[in-house]
């Protein structure tokens, strides 16, 4: 903790103005880069008059659900991240690294393989959303109380090792010949070819998702000081856990049930902005997600650039900075002690 | 090459060969739906589990009435057969042990080719006893192929194959001849690909192909794999170029069911004619 | 305001943290809460801010209980100063000082004039406007101190109820702080403080709460605080005398097991 950390910060509505501008450049970035040699201008101009070339339809079916939803699941990670974070009081939480990625995954692989996705659309979503919330309860039980951070990396690696071998039985178990081969989807994640109706089902439990984690700014603000303390403020504790983890199941299972988990999103862009934002875990929140959208979003638009065939899970992308920083963290939480 | 060895080879080991076998059993997919064709009934003991299944199998009724197996030897040596069919990666030491215990094993391949395709109808008619029908087999695809009419002063249509997991067919395969015998170019020539790639669902749609041909099934279990078949992409193209459903049991095996492939594919290629006048 | 508590009974497993409380508490007066280690004094005042569960025994707030007050105003009308001193991310010092301001800003709405001018009044109070930019994991023990107390002070409650606020200070700190809370009782507010110090209890004090084993053992002015008391709590005997009027109470020596209980 030095002396620099707090002077870093700087004011809060540029800082989000500027963040969702370099959003919106990485979303046209990875309009603009696919495997094949489009005309962007041409596509829009066709797709605006209703002319449904191929061009329009590769970027609209295509190029747009891969833009849209690379925004919509960064921002879900690294908001999740942010909360997640405020509310165990350590930097190292991320739904990837804790598990509740993993328990989305889970969940949602029982209800494609079985078939229930086929019978009720929204099951997908729901089902990660599922996963999710037991995952978090799991882990809550282990080390809500503010346990130390050895506690917490262990749970996590507890509830991932657990998620990760059910996933992969319950893909063993389908009779499909393919399924057991998709389990590097469902660990590591990936935007490739997902589809717009896909998008418009996770959007509405994800925007909720959204709203009850934005909301529990104050209160985490609050939380810096200790439960007594946030309590004394005015705060419910009980009903903050509960707004959190449903808030954080919500955005990360509906994401993970349409990309995949991917991990790591979720604790760089908490870790690269929290000294701009004074280190107030209120404000982070925001702009984590923005930060998140612009992660996601470059680490798409890098794989689609390396010439490697088939194309690089996303999660490979993001772990390979991620793990790395984590690495680091640690080492400097372990010096610090 | 070890795919055209396969192809004309039944290779007869060991003992003997009876003139004709009472008590065959097949311990591959490919094998199992030429010998229900050929043999005699009541001849084939045993199948793999694999036929069974409609989704991937062309005889699934006939052999759901047999017990199935597992393609592993010790099975086959259960039912003392006088012949087994083995596939074109059956492990040495298997037939090794069958050579052992005086069982004979005529391997089936899987032709690249339609002329492999008839040869191996013929050889293992001939393993089994039954030449006629192996002919009648043989006759019967031949006329079918031949009544599938193609205009050569017309220009080829172009088309482009797409299996799960984004997967096309390269050129120089069995599917290649079955395309150029209805009349249609397989555009994976174009993309530089060698062999079976991923194509990502991008290039397919700017391909300007004239015929989508999925390789697709009714499902059984979802997967992934399939799922990406039914990308919204694919529907909108649909507008755009003709798509015709052609499962791989049609092509995987090189059997006479080839021939409905053929069919198949010429009568979406008329029906994108058509559409294009 | 007058906090009223009746019986209030604390137990965890078979040790009684609090074995039947009654005392009220007024704002205007500066109330010391003394007691040796483990009588409870922590957690009386837990419950008296509204963060512990009684197993027996009511609180009343001006007559109201805590859930008929509602979180929010109860949050206003009291603050509290934890003992433990933390701040889990390195904040600096005016956006903790700020956090006191909680209760009485809307949400997601900015700081209104008046949270900050209470920010500012409660960083001149503990004499930390200084050190405002400064993260507070740099500070020094007694700075870090201050900085909290500045925090529970932004409040603006009619009733400050601190755990133990001048321990890590230096002599002069103590000094300005202990004279800071009775200012802070005279302009208005009642204060409570958990106090070890008996010198700084007797001097600063208006009022003396007593506790041992989880029970009100003396409730009065600083005279209420007796040889006997001394001997029967804290087992020691002490030197007494006054200075410029204000008395000074020094423990001495071990008591003679005879004057104990």
């Amino acid at each position: 903790m030095s002396a620099r950390a707090a002077s870093a910060e700087v004011r809060y509505g540029p800082l989000v103005a500027a963040l969702a501008a370099l959003a919106l450049v990485a979303a046209l970035a990875s309009l603009m880069v696919g495997y094949a040699r489009l005309d962007v201008p041409a596509a829009l101009a066709d797709a605006f008059a209703g002319r449904s070339t191929a061009a329009a339809v590769v970027l609209e079916q295509i190029r747009l659900p891969r833009a849209a939803l690379g925004a919509m699941v960064g921002f879900s990670l690294g908001l999740a991240g942010a909360a997640l974070q405020g509310l165990l009081r350590n930097p190292l939480a991320d739904p990837g690294v804790i598990g509740v990625s993993g328990g989305a995954a889970f969940g949602a692989v029982v209800v494609f393989y079985s078939g229930l996705a086929g019978a009720f659309a929204l099951a997908m979503p729901l089902g990660g959303v599922a996963g999710a919330v037991v995952a978090a309860l799991l882990l809550y039980a282990l080390v809500g109380r503010g346990a130390g951070t050895m506690t917490l990396i262990l749970a996590g690696v507890t509830v991932n090792s657990f998620a990760g071998a059910l996933t992969a039985l319950a893909l063993n178990l389908s009779p499909n010949p393919y399924a057991a081969y998709e389990i590097m989807f469902w660990l590591m994640g990936s935007l490739a070819d997902r589809s717009l109706p896909q998008l418009w089902l996770a959007l509405p439990l994800t925007v909720v998702g959204w709203a009850l984690l934005l909301a529990s700014a104050p209160a985490l603000d609050a939380l810096t000081l200790g439960e007594d303390t946030a309590a004394s403020l005015g705060f419910d504790l009980g009903r903050l856990r509960a707004q959190l983890v449903a808030g954080a199941a919500l955005a990360v299972g509906a994401a993970v049930a349409v990309t995949g988990a991917i991990g790591f999103v979720g604790l760089v862009a908490p870790h690269l902005l929290r000294p701009l934002v004074g280190n107030r875990p209120g404000r982070l929140l925001l702009v984590s997600g923005l930060g998140g959208a612009i992660v996601l979003l470059v680490a798409d638009v890098a794989v689609r650039l390396i010439p490697v065939h088939p194309e690089l899970k996303l999660g490979v992308a993001t772990a390979l900075i991620g793990a790395p920083l984590l690495y680091s963290l640690i080492d400097r939480m372990r010096r610090e002690a | 090459m070890r795919a055209i060895a396969a192809c004309i080879g039944v290779a007869l080991l060991a003992s003997p060969a009876l003139a004709k076998p009472q008590r065959v059993v097949s311990l591959n997919l490919c094998a199992d739906e030429l010998a229900l064709r050929l043999a005699d009934p009541g001849v084939v003991k045993s199948v793999t589990w694999l036929s069974q299944d409609p989704r991937s199998a062309n005889m699934a009724a006939k052999a759901a009435a047999l017990p199935a197996n597992d393609g592993h030897v010790e099975e086959a040596l259960a039912y003392d057969p006088d012949l087994v069919l083995v596939g074109p990666f059956a492990d040495p030491a298997s037939i090794a042990l069958l050579k052992e215990v005086g069982a004979p094993v005529a391997e089936v391949g899987a032709p690249q080719t339609l002329d492999g395709v008839r040869r191996q109808i013929r050889d293992l008619a001939a393993a089994l006893g039954a030449a006629q029908r192996g002919e009648a087999l043989i006759a019967d695809m031949d006329a079918r192929l031949a009544r599938v009419a193609v205009d050569p002063s017309r220009p080829r249509l172009k088309a482009v194959v797409l299996r799960p997991n984004g997967f096309t067919v390269g050129p120089g395969s069995l599917v290649d001849e079955i395309l150029a015998r209805a009349g249609l170019d397989n555009l994976a020539q174009r993309l530089d690909i060698a062999a079976d790639e991923q194509v990502p669902l991008e290039v397919v749609a700017l391909l300007s192909a004239d015929i989508l041909i999925l390789d697709r099934d009714e499902a059984s279990a979802p997967s992934l794999a399939d799922a990406a078949l039914d990308h919204p992409a694919i529907a909108a193209l649909a507008r755009r170029m003709t798509i015709v459903s052609l499962p791989a049991r049609l092509w995987t095996c090189g059997g006479p069911e080839v021939a409905e492939a053929v069919e198949r594919l010429a009568v979406a290629a008329a029906r994108a004619r058509e559409a294009t006048q | 305001m007058r906090i009223a508590a009746r019986g209030l009974v604390v137990r965890y497993g078979e040790r009684a943290a609090l074995a039947g409380i009654d005392c009220d508490l007024v704002s205007g007066e500066l109330t010391g809460l003394i007691g040796p280690n483990g009588a409870g004094k922590t957690t009386l005042l837990r419950v008296l801010a509204g963060l512990q569960r009684t197993d027996a025994g009511e609180t009343r707030y001006d007559g109201r209980s805590a859930a008929e007050l509602g979180r929010a105003a109860l949050a206003r009308r009291v603050a509290y100063l934890a003992q433990s001193g933390l701040s889990h991310w390195p904040l600096s010092v005016d956006h903790v000082v700020a956090l006191g301001r909680l209760p009485h800003r809307r949400p997601f709405s900015p700081p209104s004039a008046a949270d900050r001018a209470a920010v500012e009044a409660a960083l001149a109070a503990a004499e930390v406007a200084e050190l405002r930019a400064r993260p507070i994991g740099t500070l020094s023990g007694g700075e870090r101190a201050r900085a909290l107390l500045a925090r529970a002070l932004a409040v603006e409650a009619d009733m400050l109820l601190a755990d133990e606020p001048v321990a890590a200070l230096d002599p002069l700190h103590q000094l300005r702080a202990m004279a800071l809370l009775r200012a802070a009782a005279r302009k208005g507010a009642g204060v409570v403080a958990v106090l070890h110090d008996l010198t700084l209890a007797t001097r600063f004090c208006d009022r003396l709460i007593v506790l041992a084993e989880g029970r009100v053992v003396a409730d009065g002015p600083p005279s209420a605080l007796t040889d006997a008391v001394l001997a029967e709590v804290y087992g020691v005997t002490a030197l007494r005398g006054e200075r410029d009027g204000e008395p000074f109470v020094v423990p001495w020596r071990a008591a003679a097991p005879n004057l104990r209980n």
